[in-house]
């Protein structure tokens, strides 16, 4: 939603706050503003408004807020309308009763419709609604104004019997006012005059029976309908319009008066014409809201929220909004919200009212929740994996995270899922490529080692902890599993008896590894594992670098590997060898440095060091390599 | 033990052998029963129990390190009139240290924190129903709320991948018995197309509190001290109302930008402020659903979104790394 300054203020004479200030101000109670721009000599605040606060769609909600934040009088536009009375009724008809809640509707002749004049396109334009004539777009600057969509047919080509109806499967299709085809589905919520669908009520006007500049008949409409159904229809047709964002919400039937009297005075003003039927008017007695008494202790506010707000703050704040305020004994007042606000329905919403206009920032951020400690409710196998993993840590593994969703050409099933466990598929995943949920975190460590593979990564060694999923019996069940994978099976083997050993579990006599592409793999069930602990072991962290955000990379490319043959006329010590050479280059390129050869000639050493270059070009690992090793850079 | 030193000296004595007599010599010296390597072994048993293992370990490279110069020496006087000598296998590489993976690491700071506080942790399914994924937070059926999340079904319209980490919090709220304060991250789902910046794998993290007078100033208390705890004492935060449907009242939580300290930057889209999560005190429907009685309960929850975060602490520009994509650890970063 868009708001104008010059627009608002016109609601709020005695608006004077700076713009950054009234942006600063809507944000915190409610209305976060997302963007502002200045275009010419007008000033545009987009706010996001909370989906619960469908009267803020337009600007009269947002105005009525600011009025009580400032304490400002709010003043209503002047609505010019001539007595219409002694009409002929128009002979409109709601069938769908049910999803209708509320219709006004007027036919206005002898209409001199024009371009619009420059302040109405002006204010179009700023919300980004183009501008076709005087009389459609009064129209839209109602619906922004007051927040209640409204349409208007030409009524040479609709006729004056419109009738609101829910399809019944005699049209099977519609064309918007853009031409666009939409095929119809049963169910829909449309206005038509019998023989064709003149709009989808509450989304979208039809081709053939709109406003321009050659109308001289025109039937003006607003309506409200049954939330739902407006929504439903939006989301099934996939149309999606200013008109329909507001409707799918609640709005408030008892504005539309004010709104509809204000279009049609606009309309008189602006395009002539003369009012030609009496005003229809469908509000029966049923769909009238009924006011709602709510509770209400003027001390709530403050327990809620945990300072002192003085009680009769929290009364005048009602009062502002709009609430009928009345005293039914010491400490309990009976509060009628007001029609436009159908969000304000239990006693806490109220509360909330008062406190973000008494304002969050004043609440004091150095009282934390009290540090009692209560009972320990963690679950054991939370327990367990914190311990499984900082255990695989020690022993030099990486933690990967991976997608629980696959590809059907990913799949495994862990050797611990019951032989009947079926494999688990979504339905409308749009990454469609990634049907299928994982049942066996070997899926995922495959995929893993073969990323890694590609990056030329050396000394791949790595696990991951994580839920598996599967179904028996139709019935959706997930397990905790540790996947393992490492570049030699014989030292998987043996890191896995000393993780067993440090849980202090006795290791299975037999460790079954999966061959991998390059590697080794094994998997375990770890909601059966736990069950085999009699308590779990505090296992902290012993080997870890001191900047664990230096150590995890985002590899853009490649590693590049380069070999250099250094000759001494001493023995080196590799540890020391690799620490000297490693201090020559510049950590952000450098990922390793290793011996990977020794060669003894009399008394020549001759070492092999090959040096993993990463983030970086094959040629600027080249040019490092010849500035750290000299000619001794073998490429 | 000093075993590089052991396997250095190992290494010269076994290049300067000329015969075989003198490797056997040298092999019983290292290897033998009473030799070098085994009296290290029998050392091992005084050391303390968290260094055993890795000395073993480490002794036992060294020992097959030996073996390898041996044999190959071996080779080498097999073959008369060959003075030099041939290249010997000899990899070495410094210890490769394992590492936790940053959304791990982030979120167990975050835990620390709640830790200090009392909070335990917790879990829940992630493949779960509309009940508790929706219904149970306030949103029914068709509520436009339910826009604020795209969901990805198994089983339309009741069976689903959770959303949000408040399905956690209404499995907690429904099992276990107040008082009692979670803290929990957990992976969530949104049916979105996968790109550098959006994925429809994340993660939340979430706390909740339900006690007898928890209040507002807690909620935001507990935050501040949070957030300080992981920026400074400098960092600024800023809390507005919000609507959320489980929560009422509800908060937005920003903070002052990091790049620009809330001028207005490309980083926080030129507001100043970057959008931290939601929060607010628990909807009395909500504990009522999950059998609480409201009136004599209060809570509050919390949720942050961790995967940007980590992006940020972590430089990484393309979200699909946090998951199964580029991430990779340098091996022995000090």
């Amino acid at each position: 939603m868009k708001i104008i300054y010059s627009e608002i203020k016109k609601l709020l004479p005695g608006l004077n706050q700076p713009v950054k200030k009234l942006v600063q101000d809507l944000t915190l109670i409610g209305h976060f503003v997302d963007g502002l721009e200045e275009e010419g000599n007008s000033v545009v605040i987009s706010l996001e408004v909370k989906q619960n606060r469908a009267d803020c769609l337009g600007y009269w909600g947002v105005a009525k807020d600011l009025a009580v934040l400032y304490n400002l009088n709010l003043e209503e536009p002047k609505i010019d309308l001539p007595n219409i009375t002694g009409q002929k009724a128009l002979p409109i008809r709601i069938e769908a009763q049910k999803q209708v809640t509320r219709v006004m509707a007027v036919k206005i002749n002898h209409l001199n419709n024009q371009p619009s004049p420059k302040w109405l396109k002006t204010i179009l334009s700023l919300h980004d609604i183009n501008s076709i004539n005087t009389l459609v777009d009064l129209t839209n600057y109602i619906m922004l104004l007051w927040g209640i969509p409204n349409h208007a047919f030409d009524a040479r080509k609709s006729t004056d019997n419109l009738i609101w109806e829910t399809n019944q499967g005699k049209f099977d299709h519609f064309a918007s006012f853009d031409g666009t085809k939409i095929a119809l589905e049963k169910g829909t919520l449309q206005i038509s005059n019998g023989k064709e669908v003149l709009s989808l009520a509450g989304i979208v006007g039809g081709q053939n029976f709109g406003v321009s500049l050659n109308t001289k008949e025109a039937i003006v409409e607003m309506a409200i309908y049954h939330p739902t159904r407006v929504r439903l229809d939006s989301k099934s047709l996939k149309v999606v319009t200013e008109a329909s964002i507001r409707l799918e919400k609640q709005l408030d039937p008892e504005l539309v008066p004010t709104a509809f009297n204000h279009l049609i005075s606009l309309i008189l003003k602006h395009c002539q014409g003369k009012v030609a039927s009496s005003i229809f008017n469908y509000y029966p007695k049923e769909k009238k809201l009924s006011p709602h008494t709510i509770n209400f202790n003027p001390k709530g506010p403050a327990t809620i929220a945990g300072v002192n707000i003085d009680e009769g703050f929290s009364l005048k704040t009602l009062k502002s909004l709009g609430c009928l305020v009345n005293q039914k004994e010491k400490n309990s007042w009976l509060v009628v919200p007001p029609s436009l606000r159908p969000d304000l329905e239990l006693e806490e919403d109220l509360a909330e009212e008062v406190i973000r206009f008494w304002g969050y920032q004043n609440i004091p951020t150095d009282q934390p929740i009290s540090a009692e400690i209560l009972p320990n409710i963690t679950p054991q196998i939370l327990h367990f994996i914190e311990a499984a993993q900082n255990i695989l840590v020690n022993l030099g593994y990486d933690e990967i995270r991976s997608w629980p969703l696959i590809k059907k050409s990913q799949f495994l099933k862990a050797h611990f899922l019951p032989e009947e466990a079926k494999a688990i598929y979504t339905q409308n995943n749009i990454n469609d490529h990634y049907p299928l949920m994982r049942a066996s975190i070997c899926s995922s460590l495959k995929i893993q080692n073969r990323q890694y593979q590609k990056l030329k990564i050396p000394q791949r060694r790595f696990f991951e902890i994580g839920k598996i999923f599967y179904q028996n019996e139709e019935q959706p069940q997930e397990r905790w599993s540790l996947g393992i994978f490492d570049q030699s099976a014989k030292k998987l083997i043996r890191k896995m008896k000393q993780f067993y050993h440090d849980l202090g579990i006795k290791p299975p006599e037999k460790i079954s590894i999966v061959k991998a592409d390059g590697g080794a793999m094994m998997e375990i069930d770890l909601n059966q594992l736990v069950k085999n602990l009699s308590r779990i072991p505090k296992i902290t962290i012993t080997k870890s670098p001191q900047r664990v955000d230096q150590a995890a990379q985002e590899l853009t490319g490649q590693i590049v590997d380069l070999d250099a043959n250094l000759i001494f006329s001493q023995e080196k010590d590799p540890r020391e060898l690799i620490e000297e050479y490693q201090a020559k280059f510049d950590p952000d390129i450098l990922w390793q440095l290793v011996v990977l050869d020794f060669y003894q000639e009399e008394k020549v050493y001759k070492y092999t060091l090959r040096a993993f270059y990463y983030n970086c070009s094959a040629k600027v690992a080249k040019k490092t390599h010849r500035e750290v090793f000299g000619n001794l850079g073998a490429e | 033990m000093n075993l590089e030193k052991t396997l250095t000296a190992a290494n010269k004595e076994i290049s300067a052998v000329k015969t075989a007599s003198d490797l056997e010599k040298v092999r019983i010296k290292f290897l033998g029963r009473a030799g070098l390597v085994n009296q290290l072994f029998k050392t091992i048993k005084d050391l303390p129990p968290e260094e055993k293992k890795d000395a073993g370990q480490e002794l036992n490279l060294v020992k097959n390190k030996i073996e390898a110069l041996i044999s190959r020496q071996e080779k080498q006087l097999d073959k008369p009139g060959k003075t030099s000598k041939k290249p010997v296998k000899f990899y070495y590489a410094l210890p490769k240290l394992g590492h936790l993976h940053p959304i791990t690491i982030t979120a167990e700071e975050i835990s620390t924190f709640f830790k200090s506080l009392g909070f335990s942790t917790y879990e829940g399914p992630e493949i779960e129903t509309d009940e508790y994924c929706f219904r149970r937070l306030n949103v029914p059926t068709n509520h436009p709320a339910r826009d604020m999340q795209d969901t990805i079904y198994i089983r339309k319209p009741e069976i689903l991948l959770r959303t949000q980490a408040s399905a956690i919090e209404t499995r907690l709220l429904e099992k276990e018995t107040p008082p009692f304060k979670a803290a929990f991250a957990a992976r969530v789902y949104r049916n979105e197309k996968v790109n550098k910046s959006n994925h429809f794998i994340f993660h939340h993290y979430q706390a909740v509190a339900v006690d007898k007078d928890i209040t507002l100033k807690d909620l935001i208390g507990t935050l501040d001290a949070l957030f300080k705890k992981l920026y400074g004492d400098e960092v600024v935060v800023r809390y507005r109302c919000k609507y959320y449907p489980e929560v009422e009242p509800g908060l937005g939580l920003d903070i002052a930008c990091f790049a620009c300290h809330g001028q207005g930057c490309s980083l926080c889209k030129g507001v100043g402020w970057i959008e931290m999560g939601g929060a607010g005190i628990i909807h009395p429907r909500v504990l009522s659903m999950a059998g609480i009685d409201p009136k004599i309960w209060h809570g509050f929850a919390f949720g942050l979104g961790l995967d940007r975060w980590v992006m940020a602490k972590y430089q990484i520009g393309d979200i699909r790394t946090l998951l199964g994509g580029n991430l990779a650890y340098k091996p022995n970063q000090p």
